[in-house]
């Protein structure tokens, strides 16, 4: 055995588990010393090394038990990779594919609108692709929050109520959906933030919660200041709203990439394999 | 020596980590080490759930930590806050509150035949 750490063995797998923390490296800088002075302290009563080592790892805990509760986020969910954390990334995939065909009944609609037709088969096209899309970020939104570890805290059932109201609010009054996107973006903004707490982000990732404010000031530029091509009944620009729609689309897939990336690199750990480093 | 386990503790873990941290600075096995002492090798814990409890109270600002090197590694050394300390004194009361009630329900006399 002579040569063999085991305590660096132990460290990599406790890395294994608490690696997806922004401060994992403080972590396994704290046990490690914990570990070299419970072997001093064994050593200096008389054990040789690796029987002090074996002792000091016996007493500390099962490495993946330890590295689950120093990811723990104030005794509620683990912030670590988990399935539901993995199915966010997929709904966040499936809901950027969509949302960049958005624009395209988008158009549509616009076209049939300002030539004064009854035909809605466009709007409803552009309706149902807008409704598939919040409702695939909203998983994202669940995974989002399960890999930062808010499990059932109130906060978390609070921004996924407020998407879901926002997915409601889109499915029944599609045509300001430039209003009620907001209730989707202001719940992936604070879930953003939690999740940047504990792992890096992407910069992309963040996009998204500029889709809404960004999208919501082109709208009116486009609509007020400038009122771009000929104006409905109600005075408004509909090609102001395409645009609008359009950098939405393209924001939001963005972030929904980016998110969907991350949540699916991550390697989902359910068991740590023993390892022996010598 | 009576064993007491893990589970038992964890309810009181904070407090008794501040009471340790009270005497002094430390770090985390140094922690454990003087729980130990103290507790006459009574707690049945194992080491590595004190780091969760250490950090939670830091984050709460009852401790505040501090990195130095010693014996050739990086060493994070724990101290007791105002706040800490404020929080111990009350947790002390409490505590002192709850083992009097519960020393006299176990000491009390048998249940009066009042007729």
């Amino acid at each position: 055995m002579a040569g063999q750490d085991l305590i660096l063995g132990y460290l990599a797998q406790v890395r294994a588990v608490g690696g997806f923390r922004r401060d994992a490296d403080a972590i396994v800088a704290e046990l490690e010393d914990h570990l070299r002075s419970g072997v001093e302290r064994r050593m200096h009563d008389g054990l040789d090394e690796v029987t002090a080592q074996k002792e000091s790892l016996d007493v500390i805990g099962e490495a993946g038990d330890v590295a689950r509760e120093l990811c723990r986020c104030n005794g509620k969910g683990v912030a670590l990779p988990s399935r539901l954390s993995r199915a966010g990334g997929i709904g966040a995939l499936i809901a950027a594919a969509l949302i960049m065909v958005s624009p395209l009944p988008l158009y549509a609609w616009v076209h049939v609108w300002l030539a004064g037709s009854s035909e809605v088969t466009a709007y409803w096209v552009y309706a149902l692709v807008l409704v598939a899309s919040s409702m695939a970020s909203l998983i994202a939104l669940l995974g989002t929050l399960a890999r930062a570890g808010a499990g059932a805290s109130s906060g978390a059932v609070a921004v996924t109520g407020m998407a879901g109201f926002g997915v409601v609010l889109t499915a029944l009054f599609t045509w300001g959906s430039l209003e009620t996107l907001a209730l989707i973006c202001l719940p992936f903004g604070l879930a953003l933030a939690r999740l940047a707490r504990i792992t890096p982000l992407p910069s992309g990732a963040w996009l998204q919660v500029a889709a809404w404010p960004v999208a919501l000031a082109v709208f009116a530029a486009l609509n007020k200041l400038t009122g771009l091509g000929p104006a409905d009944e109600y005075g408004d620009h509909p090609w102001a709203w395409f645009w609008g729609g359009a950098v939405y689309a393209v924001l939001w897939s963005i972030g929904q990439i980016a998110l969907g990336r991350l949540l699916l690199a991550e390697r989902m750990v359910n068991t740590v394999a023993p390892t022996l480093v010598a | 020596m009576l064993g007491v386990k893990g589970s038992t503790i964890k309810g009181h873990l904070d407090m008794l980590v501040l009471s340790v941290l009270a005497a002094g600075p430390l770090h985390g096995y140094a922690v454990i080490e003087e729980l130990k002492t103290r507790s006459g090798d009574s707690f049945d814990l194992p080491e590595g759930t004190i780091y969760p409890v250490l950090h939670r109270l830091e984050k709460e600002g009852l401790l505040a930590s501090a990195w130095s090197e010693a014996a050739g590694r990086r060493r994070r050394t724990y101290t007791l806050t105002r706040a800490g300390k404020r929080a111990l004194v009350e947790q002390r009361r409490a505590w002192q509150a709850f083992s009097d009630a519960v020393g006299r329900v176990l000491g009390g006399a048998p249940w009066p035949a009042k007729i």
